[in-house]
C-alpha cells in the first residue's frame, strides 16, 4: 500500500462519512415544516455527491488492492462518525456505545489483519 | 416509558437496517466480482471505471441504490451513530459472504474479529447506547 493509497483511503472515509451527516441532517430538517424543500433537497444533493465520490474512489482502491489491505480503513469510519454526530448534529452516546465502537474498531482491525 | 410509545416504529427501523446490511453486503461482494473480472489498465488514474463494463458491477450499484433507499428511511427516525454502529455488520456479513461465495477462508483470529465486530454492533446500536434516551 502506497502513502498515496492511504492518502485516497482516508479521504474515501472522510467523504463517506460527511455524506451520511449530510444525509442525517437533511433528513431531520426534511421533517421540520419550517425548513424550505429545496434546502432539504440540496442538502441531500450533496450527501449524496460525497457518498458517490466515496463509491467510485472505493472502487478504484478494490479494483487496485487486496480487501484485507483497504479494509482496515474502513474500520475508522464508526469512530470518523460519533466524532460528527457529536461534533455537528448533538448526538451524545452512553459509555456502552463508546465500547461498542471500540470493539467494532478493533474487531475490523483484527478480521482484516489475520 | 417513551420507550413503549416507540417501540413499534423503532422495531421496524431495526428491520430496515437489517435489510440495508444485505443489500450493501451483496452489492460490496459483487462489486469485488466486478472490479476483479474486467483487467484493469496499470495506473491510469484513481478511478477504477473499467469495471463498469462487468454485468455485477451494475447489479452490485443497483443493490446499493436499494440500501441507500433503505438508510434514508432508517434515518428519518434513528441517530444516525446509533444507525451507523449497526450498520457496521456488514462487516460481519461480508467475510461471511465472501467465504460462502467467493471460496476466501476464514481463519481463527479472522473468526474472532468478525465475533468482535458483531458483539460491539449488537452493544453499540442498542437504545442504551444513546445517553440522551437514557432520560
Amino acid at each position: 500500500l502506497t502513502v498515496g493509497a492511504i492518502a485516497i483511503c482516508v479521504f474515501c472515509q472522510l467523504c463517506l462519512v460527511g455524506g451520511n451527516l449530510l444525509l442525517k441532517h437533511s433528513m431531520d430538517a426534511a421533517q421540520q415544516a419550517v425548513v424550505s424543500r429545496s434546502r432539504v433537497t440540496i442538502g441531500l444533493l450533496m450527501g449524496v455527491i460525497l457518498l458517490a465520490l466515496w463509491f467510485f474512489l472505493w472502487l478504484g482502491l478494490l479494483g487496485s488492492w487486496d480487501l484485507t489491505q483497504v479494509y482496515p480503513f474502513e474500520g475508522l469510519s464508526p469512530l470518523l462518525i460519533l466524532l460528527g454526530t457529536r461534533l455537528f448534529l448533538g448526538e451524545h452516546i452512553s459509555a456502552r456505545g463508546w465500547t461498542g465502537i471500540a470493539m467494532i474498531g478493533t474487531g475490523v482491525a483484527v478480521l482484516t489483519t489475520s | 416509558m417513551n420507550q413503549l410509545v416507540a417501540a413499534p416504529r423503532s422495531l421496524s427501523s431495526y428491520i430496515q437496517l437489517g435489510l440495508n446490511v444485505l443489500a450493501v453486503a451483496t452489492a460490496e461482494i459483487l462489486l469485488k466480482m466486478g472490479a476483479t473480472s474486467v483487467p484493469t489498465t496499470s495506473g491510469t488514474g484513481i478511478f477504477n471505471l473499467e469495471a463498469l463494463g462487468s454485468f455485477a458491477t451494475w447489479i452490485g450499484i443497483g443493490f446499493y441504490i436499494a440500501g441507500f433507499l433503505l438508510w434514508l428511511s432508517v434515518l428519518r427516525t434513528m441517530a444516525l451513530s446509533q444507525a451507523y454502529s449497526f450498520s457496521c455488520l456488514v462487516y460481519v456479513a461480508v467475510p461471511l459472504g465472501a467465504w460462502a461465495l467467493l471460496g476466501e477462508t476464514i481463519s481463527l483470529s479472522r473468526g474472532f474479529g468478525i465475533l468482535l465486530v458483531l458483539s460491539g454492533c449488537l452493544l453499540a446500536s442498542s437504545p442504551a447506547a444513546m445517553a440522551e434516551e437514557r432520560l
